[in-house]
């Protein structure tokens, strides 16, 4: 017995160790980007506190923190429960390897990941997270909430495939009732319409900040990395929202001053990729790195831990409670891209309006291995961008380092593709 | 597509069903009545896809047989198995599908599915898109989902699911049909499932267990249900009159659990009876589905629009509960040796579902064998090494516990 008790205590040290180191060598790698707006640093902190300093999130005594593994639980009634909602969909290389042995091998790395965390108990955010909401998204994420079920106590929401119907958005609709008294019971608040009302005011205000933050992003040349944008945004899941916010609202009152002081730090050529397809979460961020050291700018997202999550805010027509609930419901299906939907056109229309907004020449689609869904709509984005010209490649990636130097060979050809066709296209118009 | 490649194709299709039946034919020899199933099973797969004018299509096995039977329409039930018709799907899947949904695709991109309402069932990840992919194709798809938690609401909700099914069977062939004629037909099924169960008693020792397999996936083929019930009768008399082969003895029982075995792709039956094994029990959603009355049997309740969710073990559920029930009342009512659990790449639900399964079998001291595989050849040796090591297991085991063997 002591002999086991030894063992995990040191398979729990070793995994510290090595988790906060990857997850410090990520980190300094988007410090050491130049021209860091100063209003981001407390982000990178949240991100730094969480995992390498190893810290629960700074919050009041006696509010408790409620885990969610996925966009599409809606942080608002979490809010409003007097909650804090915490989104704990990781990139930690080390809690996935600790999760392999916990899930199925061909399952998706971030739920292995998630398990990892889970089975360890070594992320205070992790461990003292009173209950866990996981949405019935994806198979994987199903079969997680049955599994998880025994180390965390958890209760899972399902959302409908469909949300073409009212009657689709009526089931969602339910679920969220149904996860009222569970909320209730476990804070031991009662979800008022006034405190809902709050609520919906407060996760608000943090979306307007995106909404200004990503007008910002739009510029060309760029105002800022997109690899900083991503751990700005990431660092959402770790920063109670009122403080997320206000942090936002300064660093997009830096970014303005910047914008008048034309102080860019892209330039004018730098190829402008969009990424979407698979979630990027910290520290896994090989990506928007790769792409950023091989000399393109990532210029805008389509992911769920990046704009997708905060894009749209709750539009409440009838100010009742339910009126409340059933904006909350559209809000969080109506327009969520995510491929888990059987019909799913929305995203093509969405990418097209990205790519014209943010001026894309290039599309990475981003695939972690396992993640059906997302490959499935490769086909149909691939057709779409043939339509606009616009070349796109599928990186296909898992929670390691293995492959990181195949990675950066081909978007370093991809980058190159780009700026020779944007040199034959400059070229044929002088003509 | 040139003629040359469209023949090339058919014939590389035609071969492996025609192999299939050949073998199955083989083992089958001694028994004129189970000449029916052959036959329906060669119609369904080689009279050509030309000549097939479905007018409803169903892909799987979660849709309830009512709603499709009540409308008296030609239906064809498309439910995976065959390697050449996954292949010509692999222009549109991702690499990592598994193989029913990339083969169930290969059969649907046919033309004979243009003017056919398809209904499918949203169990997976993979059925979701493929709804999307073959309505994109222009087809008419029709989705059902199943509420991944079975309580109070999601009966509602099921229900829901149900009519709106009915409903759109009905607008789709002009033709409302009744809730007398609903009944009806679910009693009828009800009745041939007793009929299969039957079948199921008699053919224990007797029939390997890919005939047993062959013969009850045989009703998906059959053009009449009725029919084909009153042949499956006519196979079970001459089953019962026949005294066992003692097969049981020699051979170590297995419960064949795990991703569904569909026609043409017996390799992993045809692998464990030639490892010395016998399929006593096959407990796979789709084999559930045809054979068991559930809760209905047990407690004698009314068959109604629920019934079929409340039975339903496909691994559309957070957590499998009516699979697991069933598992434990098989295991308490037959004796076996051992357990086949049979997963195809990418179906990763079963693959969670393992683990429940392990503990449960550890406690019954049942030794639990992951068998992982596609519809592709190249892995029947490593497989066959495999089987015959887990057969020499539980033969050791045996004489361990002093039974002769």
């Amino acid at each position: 017995m002591d002999r086991q008790v030894q063992t995990n205590s040191r398979q729990r040290e070793l995994f510290i160790k090595k988790s906060t180191r990857v997850a410090a060598s990520y980190l300094n790698r988007v410090k050491s980007l130049p021209d860091l707006p100063d209003a981001a640093v407390p982000f990178l902190d949240a991100l730094e506190n969480t995992y390498i300093k190893l810290q629960d999130i700074a919050k009041p005594e006696n509010v408790k923190t409620i885990g969610t593994l996925c966009v599409m639980v809606p942080a608002e009634l979490i809010c409003a429960a007097g909650a804090m909602p915490v989104r704990l969909c990781s990139g930690s290389y080390t809690a996935y390897s600790i999760g392999d042995d916990h899930i199925p091998r061909d399952a998706c790395p971030l739920v292995k990941s998630i398990m990892g965390f889970a089975q360890i108990k070594a992320l205070p955010v992790f461990d003292n997270c009173s209950l866990l909401i996981t949405p019935i998204t994806c198979d994987c994420k199903k079969k997680l909430a049955g599994v998880i079920n025994s180390v965390k106590r958890t209760a899972a929401i399902h959302i409908p495939p469909l949300k073409k119907e009212d009657a689709d958005t009526e089931v969602y609709v339910r679920e969220l009732y149904r996860l009222i008294p569970v909320l209730e019971k476990e804070t031991g608040h009662e979800i008022t319409p006034g405190s809902l009302a709050d609520a919906i005011r407060m996760v608000g205000r943090a979306q307007y900040e995106m909404s200004r933050f990503l007008q910002y992003r739009k510029y060309d040349p760029a105002l800022l990395y997109g690899t900083q944008v991503m751990a700005i945004m990431n660092a959402y899941a770790y920063m109670p929202v009122n403080v997320w916010t206000e942090q936002m609202h300064l660093l997009n009152s830096e970014l303005e001053a910047r914008l008048k002081r034309k102080d860019f730090v892209g330039k004018q050529k730098q190829p402008r990729i969009l990424v979407t397809g698979s979630p990027i979460t910290f520290p896994n961020i090989k990506l928007p790195l790769l792409i950023e050291e091989m000399g393109g700018i990532l210029a805008a997202d389509e992911t769920c831990m990046g704009e997708r999550g905060l894009s749209d805010p709750v539009s409440v027509i009838e100010p009742s409670f339910d009126g409340m609930m059933r904006a909350i419901a559209s809000r969080y299906t109506k327009p969520c891209t995510c491929p888990v939907f059987v019909d799913n056109r929305q995203r093509v229309f969405r990418l097209k309006q990205m790519i014209r907004d943010h001026k894309i020449q290039g599309v990475v689609y981003h695939v972690l291995r396992g993640c059906l869904v997302y490959d499935y709509e490769y086909q149909i984005m691939e057709e779409e961008m043939g339509k606009l010209d616009i070349p796109i490649i599928r990186v296909e990636s898992d929670y390691n380092e293995e492959d990181v130097e195949q990675l950066r060979i081909r978007i370093e050809a991809f980058i190159e593709l780009i700026k020779l066709k944007d040199h034959a296209k400059k070229k044929s118009e002088r003509k | 597509m040139p003629n040359t490649l469209i023949n090339e194709k058919a014939s590389v299709f035609e071969k492996e069903i025609t192999d299939a039946l050949y073998t199955i034919e083989k083992y089958l020899a001694g028994y004129a009545e189970a000449a029916f199933f052959i036959n329906t099973a060669r119609k369904h797969f080689l009279s050509g896809f030309n000549c097939l004018k479905p007018d409803i299509i169903v892909l799987g096995s979660s849709i309830p047989a009512e709603l499709v039977f009540a409308t008296n329409k030609t239906v064809y039930w498309v439910l995976g198995g065959s390697r050449a018709s996954s292949n010509w799907a692999d222009d549109l899947v991702p690499r990592d599908t598994d193989p029913i949904s990339r083969s169930s695709l290969g059969y649907l991109k046919s033309d004979f599915t243009k003017n056919a309402l398809i209904l499918v069932p949203l169990v997976n990840d993979s059925a979701r898109k493929l709804a999307y992919l073959l309505r994109s194709m222009g087809r008419h798809v029709h989705t059902v989902y199943f509420p991944p938690v079975k309580n109070k609401e999601s009966l509602a909700e099921w229900y829901r699911q149900y009519e709106d099914c009915r409903y759109a069977i009905s607008s789709y062939f002009k033709k409302p049909f009744s809730n007398r004629a609903l009944q009806r037909t679910r009693e009828r099924i009800y009745q041939i499932k007793t009929h299969i169960r039957k079948f199921i008693l008699a053919s224990n020792g007797i029939l390997c267990g890919a005939c047993r397999m062959f013969i009850i996936g045989s009703y998906y083929y059959a053009e009449d249900p009725s029919e084909w019930c009153e042949h499956l009768d006519c196979l079970t008399k001459r089953l019962q009159n026949k005294s066992p082969v003692n097969m049981s003895k020699a051979r170590r029982k297995v419960l064949l659990l795990g991703s569904p075995i569909y026609f043409p792709n017996y390799k992993v039956p045809f692998l464990i009876e030639e490892a010395g094994l016998e399929i006593a029990l096959q407990a796979d959603h789709t084999s559930l589905t045809i054979c068991s009355s559930g809760c209905l049997a047990k407690k004698n309740r009314r068959i109604t629009p629920y019934t079929f969710y409340i039975n339903d073990s496909s691994p559309a559920y957070v957590k499998n509960d009516t699979l697991y029930e069933e598992i434990a009342r098989l295991i308490s009512e037959n004796e076996i040796d051992g357990v086949v659990y049979h997963i195809l790449k990418g179906q990763i639900e079963y693959d969670f579902e393992l683990g429940r399964f392990e503990e449960m079998f550890e406690q019954e001291d049942i030794p639990i064998f992951r068998l992982e595989t596609d519809y592709n050849y190249q892995d029947v040796e490593q497989l066959r090494i495999r089987l015959e090591a887990f057969s020499e297991v539980l033969n050791q085991r045996t004489y361990g516990k002093g039974v002769a063997v």
